[in-house]
Formats: structure tokens, sequence, C-alpha cells
């Protein structure tokens, strides 16, 4: 990478556009979390039993934080490339002497950044309801930030395909949501039926929503190994994708 | 010397429509070059090539002997692309944030960048507005500020795709005078318009370009001087119906009751026309002649006159 300042200025950028906006990128997500976590954790979580000796608001809490950083990564990076595309400014980065690989890092460093702050505003939020759960920072922030990277990655795929806003919603409400619903946010996998179980085994969300868990509260559902290498798997075929796209200038070069 | 751009059979498709038809040219260091065309000629589509927004079909450009593709960072840090759309400007970001940030992704260090825009908004008469929103701005402050924008890192080629569109006489005489300075600081200045006035005043050499085709490519003066597109226009009472064939073979235009004369160097063809015109018993109430222009010529091989 030859060009680090051309790098940090496109990712400054990036972290300046959320934040200019940051009632709809910051807040809002805030405010569902806070949903979630009062009707599911605290009134609902009464009547379910505790999951490895956790309550199961202390269960949904990883969740619903995973929830709201990958909303919000992926978001950032689609709508970002999306309304470039869109609006012509994609053209301030293809003309500019950025690789390929340095305009990809640094749009990243948005999604990931916007991430991060939604991840800390939910946790101070769930502090309210169950303390400051913590069992191993270590493991939470790694597992954070390549979840933060991975869907960051996902979000500029999307906005690259896509060819209106249409396709970024299909995307978030038929593949997205679904998955992440399915992956053990707000109910451990082992309480399914033999054959559902199975099934989550290919969901790449039931990993990644397990690891983070397990930084949180100790407590996974499936190694925290494997739950790390299907991430780095992830990310090295996203950004080999992304970078490839670029390269080629897939729907982004006439 | 290298020569500042080099375009060597330069095709592009898009489907099945051939935009650009295996177009060359070099444009020198230092030169003032203008690109000019009907709408849809393929102007766009060349800047484009050059400067990465397209994907080429076939053929090569180079910039500074750098192929755009291959060394394509080198090749863009030496230009300054200011865009004929103006939507395209950073809709998140205020005047200034576009000149800082856009230097930042030219290797600018932030304070050199802010240096910078700040100098490009004084000259651009736009401090004003430096904190403005840019959805804000008339459409003669957005072409400004997409100048400025091109400039801002001081590249060594400036491509301007009708740089002077929507800006009132003052502020382009003022344009002009901005160019022709960046020319004598020894740019280049590659320029498409729809002013052909525009492109006369101030580009040293001019090429053509017509369904993807370059068409002509000479010196400003050489092509007008070369096509002569002196004429003369005939005006006659009554419609002319028909032309007769000695008229048709000296290549005479008819419009209503016009009768165009193109001269082409050769001036026994106005007697021989006057001649003809006469025999056909058309009464002659007035001649006009046209003074040789850029425009004519132009028009003339466009094939829009």
């Amino acid at each position: 990478m030859n060009n680090l300042i051309g790098l940090s200025a496109l990712a400054r950028r990036e972290i300046k556009r959320f934040l200019s906006i940051s009632g709809d990128t910051l807040i809002t997500p805030l405010i569902s979390s806070l949903l979630y976590l009062f009707i599911f954790g605290y009134s609902i979580g009464k009547l379910v039993p505790s999951f490895s000796g956790i309550s199961y608001m202390e269960f949904i809490i990883p969740g619903i934080i995973m929830m709201s950083v990958i909303q919000s990564s992926y978001t950032n990076t689609s709508f970002s490339i999306f309304i470039s595309k869109w609006a012509g400014n994609i053209a301030d980065l293809l003309t500019a002497p950025l690789s390929y690989m340095e305009i990809v890092i640094a749009i990243t460093i948005g999604g990931v950044a916007r991430g991060l702050l939604v991840a800390a505003g939910v946790y101070l939020v769930s502090a309210f309801f169950a303390g400051f759960l913590m069992y191993s920072f270590l493991h939470t922030f790694v597992f954070l930030v390549l979840i933060t990277i991975v869907f960051s990655l996902a979000g500029i795929v999307v906005a690259i395909v896509s060819d209106d806003f249409e396709h970024l919603t299909v995307f978030n409400a038929f593949i997205l949501t679904p998955l992440v619903f399915m992956g053990g946010v707000f109910h451990p996998v082992s309480i399914l039926p033999p054959l559902f179980q199975k099934i989550t085994m290919f969901n790449p969300l039931f990993y990644m929503v397990s690891g983070f868990r397990y930084g949180l509260t100790g407590v996974a559902e499936t190694s925290v190994l494997s739950s790390f290498l299907v991430l780095v798997a992830f990310i090295v075929v996203l950004f080999a994708t992304v970078v490839t796209m670029f390269k080629r200038g897939y729907k982004l070069r006439t | 010397m290298k020569p500042a751009i080099s375009i060597q059979n330069l095709v592009k498709n898009y489907d099945s429509v051939e935009a650009v038809k295996g177009i060359s040219f070099d444009i020198k260091k230092g030169e003032f070059f203008g690109l000019l065309g009907p709408n849809g000629a393929g102007k766009t589509t060349t800047i484009n090539a050059i400067t990465g927004l397209v994907n080429i079909s076939s053929g090569q450009v180079k910039v500074f002997g750098h192929d755009v593709i291959k060394d394509y960072r080198e090749t863009r840090k030496r230009i300054g692309l200011s865009q004929q759309d103006l939507m395209s400007l950073d809709r998140f970001l205020s005047v200034e944030g576009i000149l800082t940030y856009q230097a930042g992704y030219f290797g600018i260090r932030r304070y050199e960048a802010e240096k910078r825009a700040e100098e490009l908004l004084e000259h651009f008469d736009l401090t004003s507005k430096k904190n403005v929103d840019i959805r804000k701005l008339s459409g003669g402050m957005k072409r400004r500020l997409s100048i400025a924008k091109a400039l801002v890192h001081d590249p060594d080629i400036l491509i301007l795709d009708e740089p002077t569109a929507g800006l009132d006489v003052e502020l382009r005489v003022d344009m002009w005078r901005d160019l022709r300075k960046f020319v004598k600081e020894g740019k280049t200045v590659l320029l498409t318009t729809h002013y052909i006035e525009e492109a006369e005043r101030l580009c040293k050499r001019v090429g053509i370009i017509d369904h993807g085709q370059l068409i002509e490519l000479d010196t400003t003066k050489n092509l007008v001087d070369k096509l002569s597109a002196q004429r003369i226009t005939v005006v006659v009472s009554g419609t002319i119906r028909k032309l007769s064939t000695p008229l048709k073979k000296l290549g005479v235009s008819v419009k209503r009751n016009r009768m165009r004369i193109y001269i082409d160097g050769d001036y026994s063809k106005v007697g021989k026309a006057l001649y003809e015109i006469e025999k056909m018993g058309l009464k002659i109430i007035e001649i006009r002649t046209a003074e040789n222009r850029l425009e004519n010529v132009f028009l003339r091989l466009t094939g829009n006159e």
C-alpha cells in the first residue's frame, strides 16, 4: 500500500458521512435494541429458564448487540457505495491514485467504526438490564471487529451488484435478517429439533453469534476456534471478491 | 519527449453499440487540445477511457508513457478531471470538504490540503461558501468548485468536460484566463466544449469526433484554413424547387430561397455558380459572405449544417 494518506482520507470521509447523519446511523439502532431488550429480555425473559448457567437476558444481550452491529456495518458500506454509484461521486475514487485494495480497506474501516460505536452504545444500554457483561475482553473485541469486517465487506458486494435501492433491502430482508434470526440470537440452538440443529450448522451467523457470546458470557454453542475460522474464511473470500470487483470495474465502470 | 496523452486504436462498445471506433491521437505536453463533436459523438467516453471511468474494449491509452490500466496509479496522479455532470459532487461534504478530501485521496497531507483548498476557494470566489452544503450552490458555483477540485492536487494534465457550461460570460472569460495561465506553466489541457468559440480562442489543436470516429485533427488555424469554410449565400426571389446539375456539381446547397456556395479555395466557383443561377432564370436579391470560423468547419464536417 503506497497511498496511506489517501486511504486515511477516504476512511475519514466514510466516518464523517455516518456521523453527519448520526440520528439515523447511531441513535436508531440504540432505540431498536432497547425495545428488543425490554420485550424479549425483560418481559418474556422472565418466563424462559436459564441456559448453561446464564439468564435468558444475559443470553440474548450478545445476540442483540450482534444484530445491531451487523445491520450497522452492512448498511454503512452498502449505502455509502450505492449512493456514490447513483450520484456519480464514485468517480472520485475511480480516478484517484488509490489502489483497489486501499479503497476497499478504507470503506471497510468506515463500516467497522460505525459497528463498533453502535456496539458500545447497545452494550451501555444493555447494562441497565443485566449489568456490564464481560467474560473476556480480548475475545469480545476480536469477534466484534471480525464480524464488522465481514458485514462491511458484504455491504460493499451487495451495493456493487445492486442496480437500485430495492436490491439493498431485498438482501437485507430475505437473506441477512433470516440468517440473523436463525443463528441463535434469541434461542439456544440446542432446543431446536435435530434436523434444524443440523441446518443451523450451515448458518455462518450461528458461529459469529456464538463466538461473540463466549466473549461476553463465557458460554458458547460451538467451539470458539471454529467460530474464529469461519469468520476469517468469510473475510478472505469477501475481501478477494470486492477487490476483484473494483479491479474489473464490475458495475462501477461503464 | 513522450506525449502527455497517447490514444491508439481506442474502441469502446456498450453492448451492441460501438461508442468509440478505433480512434488514435496524441496530445503533446503543454498543449491546449480541444475535442469537439455533437452530443453522443464519443467525447466523454474518450475522456473516461483516459481517466479510468470506462472499461476499454480494445486499444491502448497512455499518459506520459504509462498505460492507464497497468500503471493506473501513476497515470491518475497526473490527471485532474472536471466532469460534465455536477450531480457527481460528494453530497455528504461541504464545499471545503470536497477539496480537502479530494486532495487527501491524491496523497496530500491534511495541513497542505487545507492550505491548497483555501487558496482555490479564494481564487474561485467560493470562500464565503466554504461551509455550505453543496446542494445549496448555484450551477455556476458548482462548476467552479468542480474545476477547483480538478486542480487541488496540482495535476500535469487537466481534463475538462464542458467546463464553462452554465457559467455567465464574465466567469467564462475568467476561466479562459485561468486555463491559459495553466498551459503557460507547461501543463496540458484537454477540453471538450459545446462553445466552439471557446475552442477556437483557447485550443492550439482540435480533434473533431463524430459517431465515435475522429474525422479531423489539426491545429485550429490549419483546420479552418484547410477546409476553407468560407462560403457565400445567394438569396434569390422565389423558392428554388430543384438545383440544376452544374450547380449540384459545384457543391451548392439549397434551403428555401437561399443557396450556399462553398469556396473551398477555388474562387472561380463563385462566378460559375452565379452564371448557373442566372441561367435558371432566378433573380438574385442579395449576396452574403461568411467568415472562416471553426463553427462552420465543425458543422460541415459533422453534416449538421
